[in-house]
Protein backbone atom coordinates (compact mmCIF):
# COMPACT_ATOMS: atom_id res chain seq x y z
CA UNK A 1 0.00 0.00 0.00
CA UNK A 2 1.44 3.17 -1.11
CA UNK A 3 1.41 6.58 0.74
CA UNK A 4 -1.29 8.29 -1.60
CA UNK A 5 -3.65 5.19 -0.87
CA UNK A 6 -3.19 5.32 3.18
CA UNK A 7 -3.63 9.52 2.95
CA UNK A 8 -7.28 8.41 2.30
CA UNK A 9 -7.49 6.15 4.64
CA UNK A 10 -6.40 7.64 7.52
CA UNK A 11 -9.48 9.06 8.98
CA UNK A 12 -11.07 5.88 8.44
CA UNK A 13 -8.24 4.03 10.36
CA UNK A 14 -8.20 6.18 13.33
CA UNK A 15 -12.21 6.22 13.29
CA UNK A 16 -11.88 2.45 13.34
CA UNK A 17 -14.17 2.11 10.61
CA UNK A 18 -11.52 -0.14 8.43
CA UNK A 19 -12.38 -4.12 7.71
CA UNK A 20 -9.64 -5.94 9.57
CA UNK A 21 -7.64 -6.73 6.52
CA UNK A 22 -7.26 -2.87 5.63
CA UNK A 23 -6.94 -2.26 9.32
CA UNK A 24 -3.66 -4.66 9.21
CA UNK A 25 -2.27 -3.37 5.49
CA UNK A 26 -2.43 0.46 7.03
CA UNK A 27 -0.89 -0.30 10.18
CA UNK A 28 1.85 -2.11 8.10
CA UNK A 29 2.37 0.76 6.08
CA UNK A 30 2.53 3.02 9.02
CA UNK A 31 4.86 1.25 10.88
CA UNK A 32 7.95 1.94 7.91
CA UNK A 33 6.80 5.49 7.15
CA UNK A 34 7.25 8.18 9.27
CA UNK A 35 5.86 10.75 6.95
CA UNK A 36 2.27 9.03 7.00
CA UNK A 37 2.83 7.89 10.76
CA UNK A 38 3.30 11.56 11.84
CA UNK A 39 0.31 12.31 9.51
CA UNK A 40 -1.47 9.96 11.58
CA UNK A 41 -0.16 11.62 15.12
CA UNK A 42 -1.17 14.79 14.39
CA UNK A 43 -4.54 13.46 13.73
CA UNK A 44 -5.08 11.95 16.81
CA UNK A 45 -3.18 14.66 18.67
CA UNK A 46 -6.77 15.97 17.72
CA UNK A 47 -8.81 13.26 18.06
CA UNK A 48 -7.84 13.16 22.08
CA UNK A 49 -7.44 17.14 22.57
CA UNK A 50 -11.32 17.17 21.27
CA UNK A 51 -12.30 14.18 23.73
CA UNK A 52 -9.99 15.50 26.77
CA UNK A 53 -11.89 18.94 26.94
CA UNK A 54 -15.08 17.92 27.79
CA UNK A 55 -16.53 20.10 25.23
CA UNK A 56 -20.17 17.88 25.21
CA UNK A 57 -22.20 20.22 26.83
CA UNK A 58 -24.98 18.81 29.30
CA UNK A 59 -28.19 19.67 28.91
CA UNK A 60 -29.25 21.76 32.19
CA UNK A 61 -31.51 20.08 34.34
CA UNK A 62 -34.42 22.31 33.79
CA UNK A 63 -34.65 21.37 30.00
CA UNK A 64 -35.81 17.78 30.49
CA UNK A 65 -38.86 18.98 32.75
CA UNK A 66 -39.52 21.35 30.05
CA UNK A 67 -39.38 18.81 27.83
CA UNK A 68 -41.64 16.30 29.65
CA UNK A 69 -44.38 19.13 30.03
CA UNK A 70 -44.41 19.82 26.06
CA UNK A 71 -44.93 16.65 25.14
CA UNK A 72 -47.34 16.43 28.24
CA UNK A 73 -49.33 19.29 26.62
CA UNK A 74 -49.30 17.68 23.17
CA UNK A 75 -50.53 14.46 24.28
CA UNK A 76 -53.90 16.47 25.82
CA UNK A 77 -54.53 18.29 23.01
CA UNK A 78 -54.78 16.71 20.32
CA UNK A 79 -56.91 13.84 21.82
CA UNK A 80 -58.99 16.63 22.19
CA UNK A 81 -58.79 17.69 18.75
CA UNK A 82 -59.39 14.62 17.48
CA UNK A 83 -62.42 13.96 19.78
CA UNK A 84 -63.91 17.36 18.32
CA UNK A 85 -62.85 15.97 14.55
CA UNK A 86 -64.78 12.52 15.19
CA UNK A 87 -67.75 13.82 16.31
CA UNK A 88 -67.72 16.17 13.87
CA UNK A 89 -67.10 13.74 10.59
CA UNK A 90 -69.68 11.45 12.54
CA UNK A 91 -71.78 14.36 12.55
CA UNK A 92 -71.22 14.61 8.29
CA UNK A 93 -71.96 11.42 8.10
CA UNK A 94 -75.15 11.44 9.70
CA UNK A 95 -76.25 14.49 8.20
CA UNK A 96 -75.33 12.60 4.74
CA UNK A 97 -77.25 9.67 5.49
CA UNK A 98 -80.43 11.40 6.36
CA UNK A 99 -80.38 13.29 3.43
CA UNK A 100 -79.83 10.22 1.29
CA UNK A 101 -83.11 7.91 3.11
CA UNK A 102 -85.34 11.63 2.63
CA UNK A 103 -84.22 11.56 -1.03
CA UNK A 104 -85.00 8.02 -1.55
CA UNK A 105 -88.24 8.17 0.18
CA UNK A 106 -89.47 10.92 -1.65
CA UNK A 107 -87.88 9.40 -5.17
CA UNK A 108 -89.66 6.17 -4.19
CA UNK A 109 -92.96 8.25 -3.79
CA UNK A 110 -92.78 9.04 -7.32
CA UNK A 111 -91.13 6.27 -9.20
CA UNK A 112 -91.07 2.89 -7.64
CA UNK A 113 -94.99 2.89 -5.98
CA UNK A 114 -95.97 3.53 -9.74
CA UNK A 115 -94.05 0.23 -10.65
CA UNK A 116 -95.59 -1.40 -7.71
CA UNK A 117 -98.39 0.26 -8.43
CA UNK A 118 -98.71 -1.04 -12.27
CA UNK A 119 -98.05 -5.09 -10.85
CA UNK A 120 -100.31 -4.22 -8.29
CA UNK A 121 -103.21 -3.65 -10.63
CA UNK A 122 -101.76 -6.62 -13.14
CA UNK A 123 -102.02 -8.95 -10.33
CA UNK A 124 -105.32 -7.85 -8.93
CA UNK A 125 -106.97 -8.17 -12.23
CA UNK A 126 -105.74 -11.26 -12.39
CA UNK A 127 -106.76 -12.81 -9.01
CA UNK A 128 -110.43 -11.20 -9.56
CA UNK A 129 -110.60 -13.10 -12.81
CA UNK A 130 -111.81 -9.92 -14.14
CA UNK A 131 -109.54 -8.57 -17.14
CA UNK A 132 -111.40 -6.34 -19.08
CA UNK A 133 -114.33 -4.70 -18.93
CA UNK A 134 -114.65 -4.59 -22.47
CA UNK A 135 -114.00 -8.09 -24.35
CA UNK A 136 -112.70 -8.03 -28.09
CA UNK A 137 -109.98 -8.84 -29.96
CA UNK A 138 -110.56 -6.44 -32.80
CA UNK A 139 -109.06 -3.02 -31.78
CA UNK A 140 -112.09 -1.26 -33.37
CA UNK A 141 -114.33 -2.56 -31.13
CA UNK A 142 -112.42 -0.82 -28.19
CA UNK A 143 -111.52 2.04 -28.99
CA UNK A 144 -115.00 3.83 -28.84
CA UNK A 145 -115.63 2.35 -25.23
CA UNK A 146 -112.88 4.69 -24.03
CA UNK A 147 -114.63 7.52 -25.17
CA UNK A 148 -115.91 9.62 -22.59
CA UNK A 149 -114.24 7.73 -20.00
CA UNK A 150 -110.67 9.34 -20.68
CA UNK A 151 -109.37 12.56 -21.57
CA UNK A 152 -107.44 11.29 -24.87
CA UNK A 153 -107.90 7.77 -26.80
CA UNK A 154 -105.21 5.52 -26.29
CA UNK A 155 -103.23 4.45 -29.48
CA UNK A 156 -104.42 0.49 -29.59
CA UNK A 157 -102.44 -1.92 -31.74
CA UNK A 158 -103.54 -5.54 -32.94
CA UNK A 159 -100.64 -7.91 -33.06
CA UNK A 160 -102.90 -11.09 -33.17
CA UNK A 161 -100.77 -12.40 -36.64
CA UNK A 162 -97.27 -12.04 -34.06
CA UNK A 163 -98.60 -13.98 -31.36
CA UNK A 164 -100.35 -11.81 -29.27
CA UNK A 165 -103.88 -11.15 -29.60
CA UNK A 166 -106.13 -8.71 -27.65
CA UNK A 167 -108.02 -10.08 -24.94
CA UNK A 168 -109.96 -6.54 -24.19
CA UNK A 169 -109.63 -3.18 -22.40
CA UNK A 170 -110.67 -1.35 -18.88
CA UNK A 171 -109.91 1.48 -16.84
CA UNK A 172 -107.60 1.68 -13.96
CA UNK A 173 -106.01 4.61 -11.65
CA UNK A 174 -102.06 4.82 -11.70
CA UNK A 175 -100.00 7.47 -10.82
CA UNK A 176 -103.25 9.65 -9.44
CA UNK A 177 -104.99 9.38 -12.99
CA UNK A 178 -107.22 7.27 -14.75
CA UNK A 179 -105.26 5.29 -17.50
CA UNK A 180 -106.27 3.21 -20.50
CA UNK A 181 -105.79 -0.62 -19.63
CA UNK A 182 -105.30 -3.07 -22.74
CA UNK A 183 -104.96 -6.88 -21.96
CA UNK A 184 -102.70 -9.21 -24.29
CA UNK A 185 -101.89 -12.50 -24.25
CA UNK A 186 -99.35 -14.80 -24.99
CA UNK A 187 -99.64 -18.58 -24.95
CA UNK A 188 -101.64 -18.71 -21.52
CA UNK A 189 -99.95 -15.61 -20.14
CA UNK A 190 -101.14 -12.23 -19.56
CA UNK A 191 -99.65 -8.69 -20.25
CA UNK A 192 -101.22 -5.83 -19.58
CA UNK A 193 -100.38 -2.56 -21.25
CA UNK A 194 -100.98 0.66 -19.46
CA UNK A 195 -100.84 4.03 -21.27
CA UNK A 196 -101.33 7.91 -20.51
CA UNK A 197 -100.68 10.82 -21.84
CA UNK A 198 -96.85 12.03 -20.48
CA UNK A 199 -93.73 13.78 -20.88
CA UNK A 200 -90.46 12.23 -20.09
CA UNK A 201 -86.96 10.67 -21.59
CA UNK A 202 -87.16 8.61 -23.72
CA UNK A 203 -85.81 5.24 -23.80
CA UNK A 204 -86.79 1.68 -22.39
CA UNK A 205 -86.27 1.15 -18.91
CA UNK A 206 -86.69 -2.96 -17.70
CA UNK A 207 -87.52 -3.97 -14.26
CA UNK A 208 -88.26 -7.34 -12.35
CA UNK A 209 -90.42 -7.77 -9.33
CA UNK A 210 -91.40 -10.28 -7.75
CA UNK A 211 -90.60 -12.59 -10.83
CA UNK A 212 -92.89 -10.17 -12.67
CA UNK A 213 -91.21 -8.08 -15.63
CA UNK A 214 -92.45 -4.86 -16.27
CA UNK A 215 -91.00 -2.97 -19.29
CA UNK A 216 -91.86 1.30 -19.50
CA UNK A 217 -91.10 4.28 -21.72
CA UNK A 218 -91.96 7.25 -23.23
CA UNK A 219 -92.82 8.49 -26.52
CA UNK A 220 -94.63 10.86 -28.45
CA UNK A 221 -95.97 12.65 -25.57
CA UNK A 222 -97.49 8.71 -24.11
CA UNK A 223 -96.06 6.61 -21.37
CA UNK A 224 -95.91 2.97 -21.52
CA UNK A 225 -95.76 0.41 -19.43
CA UNK A 226 -96.30 -3.55 -19.64
CA UNK A 227 -95.95 -5.97 -17.42
CA UNK A 228 -96.67 -10.18 -17.59
CA UNK A 229 -95.18 -13.03 -16.41
CA UNK A 230 -93.86 -14.50 -19.58
CA UNK A 231 -90.16 -14.45 -20.68
CA UNK A 232 -88.50 -11.25 -20.56
CA UNK A 233 -87.28 -11.92 -24.40
CA UNK A 234 -90.86 -12.19 -25.48
CA UNK A 235 -92.01 -8.84 -23.26
CA UNK A 236 -89.49 -7.05 -25.32
CA UNK A 237 -90.51 -8.85 -28.61
CA UNK A 238 -93.71 -6.87 -27.59
CA UNK A 239 -93.31 -3.79 -26.79
CA UNK A 240 -90.96 -3.45 -30.09
CA UNK A 241 -93.55 -5.22 -31.93
CA UNK A 242 -96.08 -2.58 -30.26
CA UNK A 243 -93.76 0.37 -31.46
CA UNK A 244 -93.54 -0.05 -34.74
CA UNK A 245 -97.20 -0.10 -34.91
CA UNK A 246 -98.15 2.67 -32.80
CA UNK A 247 -95.74 4.65 -35.25
CA UNK A 248 -97.22 3.70 -38.15
CA UNK B 1 -55.98 7.91 20.79
CA UNK B 2 -53.04 8.58 22.32
CA UNK B 3 -52.95 6.72 25.65
CA UNK B 4 -50.42 7.25 28.82
CA UNK B 5 -48.48 4.13 27.45
CA UNK B 6 -47.20 5.70 24.23
CA UNK B 7 -45.91 8.84 25.88
CA UNK B 8 -44.36 6.95 29.10
CA UNK B 9 -43.16 4.33 25.93
CA UNK B 10 -41.70 7.73 24.20
CA UNK B 11 -39.97 9.29 27.17
CA UNK B 12 -37.96 5.89 27.85
CA UNK B 13 -36.77 5.94 24.41
CA UNK B 14 -36.13 9.56 23.43
CA UNK B 15 -35.45 10.86 26.60
CA UNK B 16 -31.99 9.23 27.11
CA UNK B 17 -30.82 11.08 24.21
CA UNK B 18 -31.65 14.45 25.90
CA UNK B 19 -27.85 15.51 26.44
CA UNK B 20 -26.74 14.32 22.81
CA UNK B 21 -30.06 16.53 21.28
CA UNK B 22 -28.65 19.80 23.47
CA UNK B 23 -25.28 19.14 23.01
CA UNK B 24 -25.87 19.19 19.12
CA UNK B 25 -28.74 22.20 18.63
CA UNK B 26 -25.78 23.83 21.35
CA UNK B 27 -22.89 23.11 18.93
CA UNK B 28 -24.85 24.28 15.58
CA UNK B 29 -26.62 27.34 16.89
CA UNK B 30 -23.97 27.80 19.12
CA UNK B 31 -26.67 29.93 21.26
CA UNK B 32 -27.74 28.22 24.70
CA UNK B 33 -31.03 29.69 24.24
CA UNK B 34 -31.76 28.56 21.15
CA UNK B 35 -30.45 25.16 21.95
CA UNK B 36 -33.20 24.81 24.37
CA UNK B 37 -35.79 26.02 22.34
CA UNK B 38 -35.03 23.60 19.37
CA UNK B 39 -34.16 20.35 21.43
CA UNK B 40 -37.76 21.41 23.17
CA UNK B 41 -39.31 21.36 19.47
CA UNK B 42 -38.01 18.36 18.24
CA UNK B 43 -38.88 16.60 20.85
CA UNK B 44 -42.24 17.21 20.19
CA UNK B 45 -41.88 16.76 16.61
CA UNK B 46 -40.47 12.84 17.52
CA UNK B 47 -43.73 12.62 19.51
CA UNK B 48 -45.84 13.83 16.77
CA UNK B 49 -43.78 11.37 14.27
CA UNK B 50 -43.63 8.81 16.67
CA UNK B 51 -46.12 6.38 15.38
CA UNK B 52 -43.93 6.22 12.44
CA UNK B 53 -40.77 5.69 13.94
CA UNK B 54 -40.09 1.73 13.06
CA UNK B 55 -36.24 2.05 12.88
CA UNK B 56 -33.95 0.49 15.63
CA UNK B 57 -31.73 4.10 16.25
CA UNK B 58 -33.76 6.39 18.22
CA UNK B 59 -30.46 8.63 18.89
CA UNK B 60 -30.14 8.69 15.00
CA UNK B 61 -33.59 9.58 14.13
CA UNK B 62 -33.94 11.91 17.13
CA UNK B 63 -30.82 13.74 15.78
CA UNK B 64 -31.67 13.94 12.31
CA UNK B 65 -34.76 15.94 13.85
CA UNK B 66 -32.68 17.95 15.93
CA UNK B 67 -30.70 19.16 12.70
CA UNK B 68 -33.43 19.87 11.11
CA UNK B 69 -35.06 21.87 13.37
CA UNK B 70 -31.75 24.18 13.91
CA UNK B 71 -31.56 24.43 10.01
CA UNK B 72 -35.33 25.68 9.70
CA UNK B 73 -34.81 27.95 12.51
CA UNK B 74 -32.15 29.89 11.65
CA UNK B 75 -32.55 29.41 8.54
CA UNK B 76 -31.63 32.96 7.94
CA UNK B 77 -28.24 33.39 9.78
CA UNK B 78 -27.14 29.89 9.06
CA UNK B 79 -27.44 30.31 5.29
CA UNK B 80 -25.81 33.57 5.42
CA UNK B 81 -22.48 31.60 7.23
CA UNK B 82 -22.22 28.90 4.73
CA UNK B 83 -20.99 31.33 1.56
CA UNK B 84 -18.00 32.36 3.39
CA UNK B 85 -15.09 30.83 1.17
CA UNK B 86 -12.10 28.36 1.93
CA UNK B 87 -8.95 28.29 0.01
CA UNK B 88 -8.44 24.68 1.33
CA UNK B 89 -6.07 24.22 -1.36
CA UNK B 90 -3.53 27.24 -0.25
CA UNK B 91 -3.05 24.63 3.29
CA UNK B 92 -0.62 22.41 2.78
CA UNK B 93 -1.56 19.05 4.84
CA UNK B 94 -0.53 19.27 8.26
CA UNK B 95 2.02 16.67 9.96
CA UNK B 96 3.98 16.68 6.92
CA UNK B 97 6.07 19.57 8.01
CA UNK B 98 7.67 17.67 10.89
CA UNK B 99 6.35 20.42 13.62
CA UNK B 100 5.51 18.56 16.74
CA UNK B 101 1.63 19.20 16.41
CA UNK B 102 0.97 17.28 19.08
CA UNK B 103 2.92 19.08 21.77
CA UNK B 104 1.19 22.30 20.52
CA UNK B 105 -2.28 20.20 20.55
CA UNK B 106 -1.91 19.52 24.29
CA UNK B 107 -1.17 22.96 25.26
CA UNK B 108 -4.24 24.27 23.85
CA UNK B 109 -7.04 25.70 26.07
CA UNK B 110 -10.57 24.25 26.27
CA UNK B 111 -11.21 28.17 25.75
CA UNK B 112 -9.27 28.22 22.39
CA UNK B 113 -11.09 24.78 21.70
CA UNK B 114 -14.22 25.97 22.05
CA UNK B 115 -13.56 28.80 19.52
CA UNK B 116 -12.18 27.54 17.38
CA UNK B 117 -14.65 25.01 16.82
CA UNK B 118 -17.13 27.80 17.29
CA UNK B 119 -15.50 29.58 14.38
CA UNK B 120 -15.72 26.38 11.72
CA UNK B 121 -18.35 26.44 8.82
CA UNK B 122 -21.50 24.70 10.20
CA UNK B 123 -21.25 21.71 7.80
CA UNK B 124 -17.68 21.02 9.33
CA UNK B 125 -18.74 22.16 12.79
CA UNK B 126 -21.84 19.53 12.67
CA UNK B 127 -19.22 16.76 11.73
CA UNK B 128 -16.51 16.95 14.31
CA UNK B 129 -19.74 17.24 16.93
CA UNK B 130 -20.95 14.42 15.54
CA UNK B 131 -18.14 12.35 14.97
CA UNK B 132 -15.54 13.53 17.61
CA UNK B 133 -18.12 14.71 20.84
CA UNK B 134 -21.20 11.83 20.04
CA UNK B 135 -18.71 9.70 19.15
CA UNK B 136 -21.33 8.45 15.98
CA UNK B 137 -20.41 5.89 13.27
CA UNK B 138 -19.65 6.93 10.05
CA UNK B 139 -23.24 5.25 9.21
CA UNK B 140 -25.32 6.73 11.88
CA UNK B 141 -23.40 9.90 10.90
CA UNK B 142 -24.80 9.68 7.25
CA UNK B 143 -28.03 8.83 8.24
CA UNK B 144 -28.48 11.79 10.23
CA UNK B 145 -27.36 14.09 8.10
CA UNK B 146 -28.73 12.47 5.03
CA UNK B 147 -25.56 12.92 3.22
CA UNK B 148 -24.01 9.55 0.82
CA UNK B 149 -21.05 7.95 3.30
CA UNK B 150 -18.41 9.42 0.43
CA UNK B 151 -19.28 13.10 1.85
CA UNK B 152 -19.16 12.38 5.35
CA UNK B 153 -15.56 10.85 5.12
CA UNK B 154 -14.37 13.48 2.59
CA UNK B 155 -16.15 16.39 4.82
CA UNK B 156 -14.52 14.97 7.87
CA UNK B 157 -11.07 15.20 6.27
CA UNK B 158 -11.68 18.63 5.41
CA UNK B 159 -13.10 19.57 8.79
CA UNK B 160 -10.34 18.11 10.33
CA UNK B 161 -8.02 19.64 8.41
CA UNK B 162 -9.22 23.01 9.03
CA UNK B 163 -9.63 22.65 12.48
CA UNK B 164 -5.93 21.49 12.59
CA UNK B 165 -4.86 24.43 11.14
CA UNK B 166 -7.20 26.79 13.24
CA UNK B 167 -5.22 25.40 16.20
CA UNK B 168 -2.16 24.76 15.22
CA UNK B 169 -1.44 27.89 12.96
CA UNK B 170 -2.74 30.10 15.78
CA UNK B 171 -0.31 28.19 18.19
CA UNK B 172 2.69 28.76 15.79
CA UNK B 173 2.70 32.13 15.34
CA UNK B 174 2.08 32.74 19.61
CA UNK B 175 5.36 30.30 19.57
CA UNK B 176 7.34 32.69 17.21
CA UNK B 177 6.42 35.68 18.97
CA UNK B 178 6.91 34.20 22.28
CA UNK B 179 10.47 33.58 21.06
CA UNK B 180 11.46 36.10 19.47
CA UNK B 181 10.22 38.23 22.94
CA UNK B 182 12.86 36.39 24.35
CA UNK B 183 15.51 36.67 22.30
Amino acid sequence: MNCHAVKDLLHAYLDEELDTATTGEVKQHLRTCPACSQAYTSLRALQQVLHTNNLSLPAPASLRERVQLAVYQEDQVPFFQRSVRFWLSALVAILVLTVLIFTQFFASSSYNTLTQQVLASHIHALQQKHLVDVSSSDQHAIKPWFDGKLAYSPPIVDLAAEGFPLVGGRLDYLDRQSVATLVYQHNQHVITLFLWPAQGTEGITLQTLQGYHLCSWTRSGMTYWATSDVDISQLHQFVILLQQKVAT
Amino acid sequence: MTTPNKRAYFEHVFLPHLDAAYNLARWLTRSEQDAEDIVQEAYLRAFKYFDGFRGTDSRSWLLAIVRNTCFTWKQHELSRELTIPFEEDAYSDVGESGNPEELLMQSISRQELKEALEALPTQFREIIVLRELEDLSYKEIAAITHLPLGTVMSRLARARKRLQHALTGQKSSEKLAEEGGVK
